[in-house]
């Protein structure tokens, strides 16, 4: 995919919101020059500071989801013994929507930042620990024994073809689950709380009947999501360049 | 750069006593002694469940026996002083799809290194550079293992187990996944390199024509337990132009005979 492509399908979608703006003439839907506007008018500000919480909030909920999830899925993929064990947990627990749980981690985390971060990791850490785990447990009986023909013993194998392995795995894990992580965050940070991108646009905007600054939100919470997307994107590029060869 | 043969003719591999089977199997070696010189090119055939696969990777220490010891080069299996001396190529190539060519064949160096075993990095890259030209691939370093043809990752798989200069190579069917032109061609390849470095050669393969071509002694395994080797000398192997002469066809229906097969192709042969 090209940018100017991308840059194109962005021009598209703005005219298609100016035309719909135009043609209802409401100020529930104000058109993208004037959110644009605002947007800018506001980032410097309130709408930067909660801009950035969120941002922290995704940010520190992937790096600690990689660092548990990682560590553990290799474990599993490496260990018959552990998976069995383990196994059955995971299979119920996956495909629970982790946001059920989102009253409960309040009540026991409280409504600061570990119950925000807390909620996110649940979710990218499910994603990547199942990814992980199959990709280690995936790997060929008869790649391994070359490596270890090669000389490699237990660290060895982990340093030279697990972690190559699984990592870039896992980064493509977060980058499909990201979006669901925002989703998530934009839900728990309309509840008790004074900071975010979703205490922006549903507490502070909408409430107010501050149509521009709700939109203006909007605009930088997908702003955040697609960021995301697109970092993860180029990491996987760069850490694992032989999935994009022809 | 080519390692030659140290004290031909001095044991390399010792298979003293050895007893080995599958978890709640019958053994498929029973009380199993083999011994290979330095310098001999071994090719071992058998029928399928014969234990011959298995035979090599016990050898690598990959596979741990029941009973008996398994000593290469003096040190017991696996070895870790002399970490990948034992060369192991596989019919699967074994190659990581996540390196190219060139870092696939730095592999067996960077796990010595990684072990504090290999101390002259630049000699080892200009020894892995070396067979990296030797076996054509040079203009291919930078592309990925899925970019290569099956018989390129062959020559990648075999450069990078001689880029740790082994003393022992061992070939578990590694030619059987290719084309028949491939195939002759690796063949060829293979005993080219054989004669260039005098290594120590064990080849696993279920092709007679195989066998004969590059094996000199042939190990036959039957049907398991095995409790002796049994050997057919193939003493013109490596000879120019081997596989056209008479007593190549010879030694494969000796072969064929000590397989079991039945006769009755001796007609058209």
């Amino acid at each position: 995919m090209r940018w100017r492509d991308v840059l194109i399908a962005a021009a598209v979608l703005l005219l298609v919101w100016e035309a719909a703006a135009l043609a209802l003439r409401r100020d529930i839907l104000p058109g993208p020059v004037e959110v644009i506007a605002t947007f800018g008018a506001q980032f410097p500000g309130a709408l930067g500071r909660h801009f950035f919480v969120s941002a922290m909030r995704v940010v520190a909920a992937l790096l600690l989801s990689v660092a548990a999830a990682v560590p553990l899925g290799l474990i599993l993929g490496q260990s018959k013994v552990v998976n069995r064990l383990l196994a059955p947990v995971i299979y119920l627990l996956y495909p629970i929507p982790k946001i059920v749980f989102l009253p409960i981690i309040l009540l026991f985390l409280g409504i600061g930042e570990v119950s925000k971060v807390f909620i996110i990791f649940l979710i990218l850490f499910f994603q990547v620990l199942v990814v992980v785990r199959d990709s280690a447990s995936a790997l060929r009986p008869e790649l391994l024994a070359s490596v270890r023909s090669l000389g490699a013993g237990r660290r060895a194998l982990f340093r030279f073809v697990y972690l190559p392995a699984t990592v870039p795995a896992s980064i493509t894990a977060l980058r499909i689950s990201v979006g669901t992580a925002v989703a998530v965050l934009f839900f728990a940070e309309t509840y008790a709380t004074t900071s975010g991108l979703g205490y922006y646009i549903i507490v502070d905007s909408l409430s107010r009947l501050a149509y521009r600054e709700m939109y203006a939100g909007v605009l930088a919470m997908s702003l955040l999501g697609l960021g995301l997307y697109l970092a993860l994107d180029q990491l996987e590029r760069r850490l694992a360049p032989w999935m994009f060869v022809s | 750069m080519l390692s030659a043969a140290k004290h031909p003719g001095h044991l390399i591999i010792d298979v003293q006593d050895l007893t080995f089977g599958y978890h709640g199997q019958p053994p498929i070696f029973d009380h199993f002694t083999w011994q290979v010189a330095r310098g001999e090119a071994w090719a071992v055939i058998g029928p399928s469940g014969s234990g011959k696969s298995t035979l090599l990777y016990l050898i690598e220490g990959l596979t741990r026996p029941t009973s008996g010891v398994i000593t290469v080069a003096g040190d017991t299996v696996p070895r870790k002083k002399e970490r990948g001396k034992t060369g192991l190529v596989l019919q699967d190539y074994g190659l990581l799809p996540w390196a190219t060519v060139w870092e696939n064949v730095m592999l067996g160096v960077r796990i010595r290194r990684f072990y504090g075993q290999e101390t002259d990095v630049r000699h080892a890259e200009e020894r892995a550079a070396f067979w990296l030209e030797r076996v054509g691939l040079a203009d291919q370093r930078g592309k990925y293992p899925s970019q290569l043809s099956g018989g390129q990752r062959q020559r990648a798989a075999l450069a990078r187990t001689l880029a740790i200069d082994p003393d022992v190579l061992l070939l578990d069917e590694p030619f059987s996944a290719l084309d028949a032109l491939t195939r002759e061609d690796m063949q060829r390849l293979t005993r080219d390199l054989r004669a260039e470095t005098g290594i120590t050669m064990i080849l696993v393969t279920h092709s007679i024509e195989e066998a004969v071509y590059l094996g000199n002694p042939i190990l036959v395994l039957g049907s398991p337990p095995t409790h002796a080797p049994r050997v057919i000398a193939n003493g013109g192997m490596g000879a120019p132009g081997y596989r056209r002469t008479p007593e190549f066809l010879a030694k494969t229906v000796e072969l064929r005979a000590a397989l079991g097969a039945p006769e009755v192709d001796r007609a058209v042969a």
